[in-house]
């Protein structure tokens, strides 16, 4: 194995955002089952500590590529761009983000899992609504536009382990 | 040794000789060990046919009982009857305080480190008790089998943290055995249903042992078993519904004092026996005749529904938090497998059956399961099958951090990523001229360090004295196949470093292990060295016999004429080290050898990983001779 080679010639597939996941599931095995130390469980130390560090790069290619904004984040490293610490976005995002925030402390409080379900599912819509468009952006070259989805996605994404965590909190009462 | 050996179908190493492998579940109520033998996994009887063996150690000065024997000194003297010590693994005073089960026990002093129970024998740790248990079974393995173990599969909780894995490995050193690997239990026991045959699906494993719960989804295709998400509770489990059910009968019977160790014990015991006939019986009689209570009545399984629906609740809602975890909708879940006895309760059948909507399955004897599905496991791991295709994969069960400034802990590796892995992260210094910083290694899913468990500390001293923020400190967390940490950190800028194997502050040190190894194997100094010089030497002809198939096999194809010439040079150095008598020339030699042929290892195993994705079978690459072979090379 090449650890040179980028996640995507790893595995085989495709450099984009649109992966066939089934597809990197089976390849993601394919690999293991070749360098997974448990292959080499009845030899030497040394092979042992050789078989790790390639599966441990093959786990953590799979780890980065299963996942959406590690797709995409890594996606945008393969170009070169780095992403800011405190990015500036759009006001009207912003407002949006405060909006739903406060949804979610009102739904804490009342302490319904139904409706944190709900707010769940529409959190989940508008990240799946901004991953489709980070695809069509990256696709069409458009890296700045791109990025700022990127930026978008992360704040969906805190805010979407913020409403999971309620909810794991909700079922401990 | 760097060579990496491809074994290829049908081609079995060494193949008439058989290695002696087996499986043991090291249970917090029983234990087993199971082998495979003629092709069929098996668990190994004790000479009165028993398959279980109760995981209690009787101390007494003048001598050790284990199992049955030491179950039967139970009631009569309880104090230094230890049952159920896997709930005291790898845990610390702290963890334990207000623990029903230490009720039962005198708790030496000393308030640092792991737990240690008195008994007429001394302070005696968790670790040395289950390394009884280990050493009674691994006799009747090599009783059974003809033979010591060449090595051993252990299984261990999946959601046992770090601390409690060290600790089980440690006392699996303590007892002299080889571990291939830690499996976690619930990973058994799908494989020992035998859903290995080439079945696909997603099958979700819960399993409610006697101390410990764990529920795993784990997702099945062509041999290869791949756990999305594991999660549960090592504290709970058969255990707490006996307390429950001990403490109703305590209420029924009017009863609110203390109870004397003795009589505590029998009341468990009778609790226990009553839960196991509700399984059964709607109804139970029960009469308590303990030195400090006298009383007759019943008990009905509603009552006993009643007292432990808590219980029930807490491991559904493990199952919520696993199901979610692993990225799929219960109904993608296409079976449910029962493992351990209190998986029996009929109530535990019902709210899992209701919570996944599925009958769960439960042919296999839940008590024998895990111990089958490690001992198959330690079959392919061992080398009996070189061309078996089972590979498991499995996950970290709780997520990984570091201590940052105020008490928050910052993760570096989340819960549920595949394993091995490695992950590194950059720190720096707050104030101006510091040079030394502490790292402090947590282990849980809160975010406040005191609600994590610690298991460890170290400090990397050194550092050059920079203005706050400019020194980069890197600190990289490796988490190998069985589940076991390290860490090390290093200053960028001046190349400073320390590393730690993670040893908890719960384990045992290595020292007290060295000198327990001394004390219970009395090996004479000769008898080391010249099993040093002997294990030197199997390990340096191992090298040049690969070594020498392999540049047959691929020399011409992968190395040029220099590489190859220094490596045959290489390996006749070896052999004619290898004659002599010096333990540290051979080590150097087999040292260096194996260094020098690490890239001929890298390409033959990029060759055979470039092979194996774009599907062709090694008999095709064959076929079509070696010409796409240069390209293909990484370097």
């Amino acid at each position: 194995m090449d650890f040179n080679q980028n996640f995507f010639e790893l595995f085989r597939l495709e450099v984009g955002f649109d992966l066939d996941l089934e597809r990197l599931r089976e390849q993601f095995q394919i690999l293991q089952r070749e360098v997974h130390p448990d292959r080499y469980a009845d030899q030497d130390a040394r092979s042992q500590r050789l078989a790790t560090q390639w599966s441990m790069h093959v786990n953590e290619a799979f780890s980065v590529l299963s996942k959406p904004l590690p797709r995409a984040i890594y996606l945008l490293g393969l170009t070169n761009i780095v992403l800011e610490q405190n990015p500036t976005l759009e006001p009207d995002f912003l407002f949006e983000q405060i909006t739903l925030r406060e949804s979610l402390d009102h739904v804490v409080e009342t302490r319904s899992v139904d409706d944190l379900a709900v707010l769940l599912d529409e959190f989940s819509e508008k990240l799946m609504a901004e991953q489709s468009q980070f695809s069509q952006r990256f696709d069409a070259g458009a890296l700045d536009l791109a990025t700022q989805s990127v930026y978008r996605m992360q704040f969906l994404n805190k805010l979407q382990i913020a409403a999971q965590q309620a909810e794991e909190m909700l079922w401990d009462e | 040794m760097a060579l990496i050996q491809i074994t290829e179908p049908g081609q079995a190493l060494d193949p008439h000789q058989r290695k002696r492998a087996a499986g043991i579940d090291l249970g917090t109520t029983n234990s087993l060990i199971a082998s495979v033998r003629a092709g069929q996994p098996r668990v190994l009887e004790d000479e009165y046919g028993a398959g279980l063996m109760p995981s209690v150690v009787h101390f007494s000065e003048d001598a050790l009982l284990v199992g049955e024997s030491a179950q039967a000194m139970a009631s009569s003297d309880p104090l230094n009857t230890i049952a159920s010590a896997k709930r005291l693994l790898g845990r610390g005073r702290s963890d334990i305080a207000d623990r029903a089960m230490v009720k039962n026990y005198r708790l030496a002093e000393g308030d640092e480190g792991m737990v240690r129970l008195e008994t007429a024998a001394g302070d005696i740790s968790p670790v040395q008790v289950s390394a009884e248990i280990l050493k009674v079974l691994a006799a009747r393995g090599q009783e059974t089998l003809g033979g010591g173990l060449d090595g051993v599969v252990i299984t261990v909780p999946a959601y046992f943290d770090d601390a409690q894995r060290q600790a089980t490995r440690d006392a699996a050193a303590l007892a002299g055995l080889t571990v291939l690997r830690l499996l976690n239990e619930p990973t058994a026991a799908a494989v020992a249903y035998g859903l290995d045959t080439g079945e696909s699906g997603n099958i979700a494993v819960f399993d409610l042992g006697g101390g410990t719960f764990d529920v795993s989804l784990l997702r099945l295709s062509r041999g290869v078993f791949e756990v999305l998400a594991t999660g549960g509770d090592s504290g709970l489990g058969g255990d707490d519904f006996d307390e429950e059910l001990a403490a109703l009968l305590l209420e029924k019977a009017g009863f609110s004092g203390t109870l004397d160790p003795v009589s505590s014990r029998q009341l468990l015991s009778m609790a226990r026996t009553a839960k196991e006939q509700l399984t059964e019986d709607s109804e139970v009689k029960v009469s308590l005749d303990l030195p400090a209570l006298n009383w007759e009545g019943a008990i009905s399984r509603l009552e006993f529904e009643a007292c432990t629906k808590h219980l029930i609740a807490k491991a559904i809602k493990a199952c919520r938090r696993v199901v979610r975890d692993s990225g799929l909708q219960s109904a993608e879940i296409d079976q449910v497998v029962l493992v351990g006895g209190a998986t029996r309760i009929p109530a535990v059948r019902s709210e899992v059956a209701t919570f996944f909507g599925k009958t769960p399955l439960s042919e296999l004897d839940p008590d024998q399961v895990v111990a089958i599905g490690a001992a198959i496991q330690a079959d392919v791991l061992i080398g009996n099958k070189p061309d078996d295709e089972m590979l498991l994969l499995d996950v970290l069960p709780l997520s990984l951090g570091l201590e940052t400034m105020g008490g928050l802990v910052e993760k570096i590796i989340a819960r549920n990523t595949p394993i091995p892995v490695q992950r590194a992260q950059e720190f720096t210094t707050y104030k101006d001229g510091q040079t030394a910083m502490l790292v402090h290694v947590l282990q849980g899913e809160r975010e406040q360090v005191a609600d994590c468990r610690s298991l460890g500390q170290f400090e990397l001293r050194g550092i050059p004295a920079m203005v706050a923020g400019a020194a980069k400190i890197r600190v990289i967390f490796q988490v190998d196949a069985d589940g076991l940490l390290s860490v090390s950190a290093s200053e960028l800028g001046t190349g400073v470093s320390a590393a730690i194997d993670v040893k908890p502050s719960y384990g045992l040190a290595e020292e007290e292990i060295m000198a327990m190894l001394k004390a219970s194997f009395s090996h004479a100094q000769e008898d080391a060295e010249a099993r040093m010089l002997l294990e030197a030497r199997v390990d340096a002809q191992r090298l040049c016999d690969a070594l020498s198939v392999a540049l047959e096999q691929d020399g011409s194809a992968l190395l040029n004429d220099a590489e190859m010439h220094a490596l045959l040079g290489g390996v006749s150095k070896l052999l004619e080290v290898v004659e002599g008598r010096s333990v540290d020339a051979i080590t150097r030699e087999t040292e260096q050898l194996s260094q020098a042929s690490d890239a001929f290892a890298a390409r033959r195993m990029n060759r055979e990983v470039q092979r194996a994705l774009t599907g062709q079978s090694v008999s095709q690459v064959l076929e079509t001779g070696a010409s796409d072979e240069t390209a293909l090379s990484s370097d």
